[in-house]
């Protein structure tokens, strides 16, 4: 079952811990790792989620969510993790995927207002949905993969460890995307 | 799609660079060139993109223990009311302590406002099983906030009935008395008052509704905004009056005819533009909305109000009984600002202006005309019937 996640929102309203204690645990770990892609740390990413609740949590009277609860979570993370990254970078502390201010304004262009992407994100099926297409993928497309997104190996160690060249890698990459897609679209 | 793709392995495996951390910045900016090219490629890039951030963030491995991780949470949440579905009473408790926290009296010095909690009320069926119930006794004026936000004013002897569940669908309420809302903006959950006439629906603005049990009228009054009003005797269930700003709805619960009902004089010397007549309704357009919001605040305006009328007004704020002695007396009208002056002074003011006399015994007050005044007094006397 799917989280009603506005009615638990007027529930947080009215002071209900137990309310913000579904939402948390429901939406705890996507969450962060929707901000670990953006800060590539995943404790930083846990800190950021939780001060995005808390701060709920605090001002939930003086809130306006004028979307959908689940939109507003997402927005208020997807920007406190881009401000992490972007204070970080000015102080030159860190290393990861978004390492110029370029690339993070190409985020925040790109990655704001997708309710589809919020409603997957959010939704109990999604993950059973896509862990059902890599297993479906062949062989040496679905080990690459997984070397890629789960074991965050870069695209020259795949090519390294398995004796192939990079393109080769990024190809798989890419076909493994398109199943996941095809999949995704399906069971909308 | 199948098109764009093959003609495109090149951007295709730019894309897969940009998810995997590699791209240099060279290849950003021909991705981001590429991109605003079309929307196409748009949508293509963003099916790409959900798809890889779906397959990391979704993933059913985790290294989160989402127990711990609470535990570790909720600590800092102390020092804030716990309200818990579980434990019944101690939550109702809870929600009294919260309830209060936000309660402001003003009014009369030593005057309080109750707060009643009561068990299930077969009197309402439009509220939830358990239902708060907050009331401001006679000689006082109380504020409370609800947790959308919202603020009622609530005059005296005063009663407003919530559920439980208020804002959950609906932010609905039941009022008996008379109370000033200033409504929280939230468009999904209407705002709903119910009074024993009609039922007033806002989504945010600020409204004036009087519905007192003894009075013949009840009145609803926008001062910004936009409300919708159904009256208990509209034929089709959907039917609403819509309110605009300094309009004022008197909905007449007795005469049922609108024929027989005849305009107050008060509202006639008003720069009233129309009066639409809708069965036992009456819209007046263009009144001064602080004569029916200002009893809230520091200075109550009272504008050639007849003591008819305003007798009632200061019994409930004085929590005093008055009576006439002579019939007359109830069409003489008064107009004056009350700040912070006692019945004694009021009274004093009104002597001024007209042939009035007035005893005090404890609770009650007698009104009776002053006959050595009369003479002065006998053009105002005239005009004013």
């Amino acid at each position: 079952m799917n989280l009603d996640f506005d009615l638990y929102w007027q529930k947080i309203r009215n002071g209900d811990v137990g309310a913000l204690e579904k939402v948390y645990k429901t939406s705890f770990r996507p969450l962060v790792r929707y901000a670990d892609e953006i800060t590539g740390h995943q404790q930083q990413s846990e800190e950021v989620v939780q001060d995005v609740l808390l701060k709920i949590w605090e001002n939930r009277l003086e809130i306006s969510v004028k979307e959908s609860f689940k939109s507003y979570l997402f927005k208020s993370v997807h920007n406190h993790a881009l401000n992490i990254v972007r204070h970080q970078m000015a102080r030159k502390e860190t290393v990861n995927i978004l390492s110029s201010e370029e690339a993070l304004q190409f985020i925040s262009d790109n990655y704001e207002n997708n309710d589809y992407l919020i409603e997957k994100i959010f939704s109990d099926e999604t993950g059973e949905i896509i862990k059902q297409a890599i297993d479906e993928l062949p062989e040496q497309c679905r080990r690459i993969f997984r070397l890629s997104r789960f074991d965050s190996l870069s695209n020259e160690e795949i090519a390294a460890k398995l004796g192939l060249s990079e393109n080769t890698v990024k190809t798989h990459i890419y076909r493994a995307l398109q199943k996941i897609t095809a999949a995704l679209e399906k069971n909308i | 799609m199948e098109k764009a793709e093959s003609n495109n392995v090149e951007i295709n495996l730019l894309i897969v660079s940009y998810f995997t951390g590699s791209i240099t910045e060279d290849d950003l900016a021909r991705l981001k060139q590429w991109l605003s090219a079309s929307d196409e490629n748009r949508r293509h890039f963003n099916k790409l993109r959900d798809s890889w951030i779906l397959s990391g963030v979704n993933q059913s491995v985790s290294s989160i223990q989402i127990e711990e991780s609470w535990n570790k949470f909720k600590i800092n949440l102390s020092g804030i009311p716990f309200i818990r579905q579980k434990d019944e009473e101690p939550r109702i408790l809870r929600y009294l302590k919260l309830a209060a926290s936000w309660l402001l009296i003003f009014g009369l010095g030593s005057a309080l406002t109750w707060w009643l909690l009561v068990r299930p009320k077969e009197k309402i069926p439009a509220i939830a099983s358990r239902s708060i119930e907050v009331y401001t006794p006679l000689g006082a004026r109380s504020m409370i906030r609800m947790a959308d936000n919202t603020q009622i004013w609530l005059n005296a002897g005063t009663k407003i009935t919530y559920g439980e569940d208020y804002g959950q669908k609906t932010r609905s309420l039941q009022l008996v008395g008379e109370a000033y809302f200033k409504v929280a903006k939230d468009s999904l959950h209407p705002f709903i008052v119910k009074t024993e006439g009609i039922e007033v629906r806002a989504l945010g603005t600020r409204f004036n509704v009087k519905a007192y049990p003894e009075e013949k009228t009840i009145s609803a009054t926008l001062e910004e905004g936009k409300i919708d009003i159904r009256t208990l005797n509209m034929a089709e269930k959907d039917d609403r009056l819509l309110l605009n700003p300094k309009e004022k709805l008197i909905y007449h619960k007795e005469t049922k005819e609108t024929d027989k009902y005849t305009e107050s004089p008060e509202e006639k010397i008003l720069p009233v533009g129309k009066t639409i007549k809708i069965k036992d309704v009456n819209i007046l357009s263009d009144v001064r909305t602080e004569l029916y919001t200002s009893w809230k605040d520091s200075r109550w305006i009272i504008y050639r109000e007849p003591l008819s009328t305003l007798a009632p007004m200061l019994e409930r704020r004085f929590n005093i009984k008055i009576f006439f002695g002579d019939e007359q007396l109830k069409n003489l009208k008064f107009t004056g600002i009350i700040e912070n002056e006692t019945v004694d002074q009021i009274l004093s003011a009104l002597k001024l202006t007209a042939p009035i006399d007035y005893r005090i015994n404890k609770d009650t007050l007698m009104l009776s005309i002053d006959t050595r005044a009369t003479e002065g007094f006998k053009k105002i006397m005239i005009n004013n019937n």
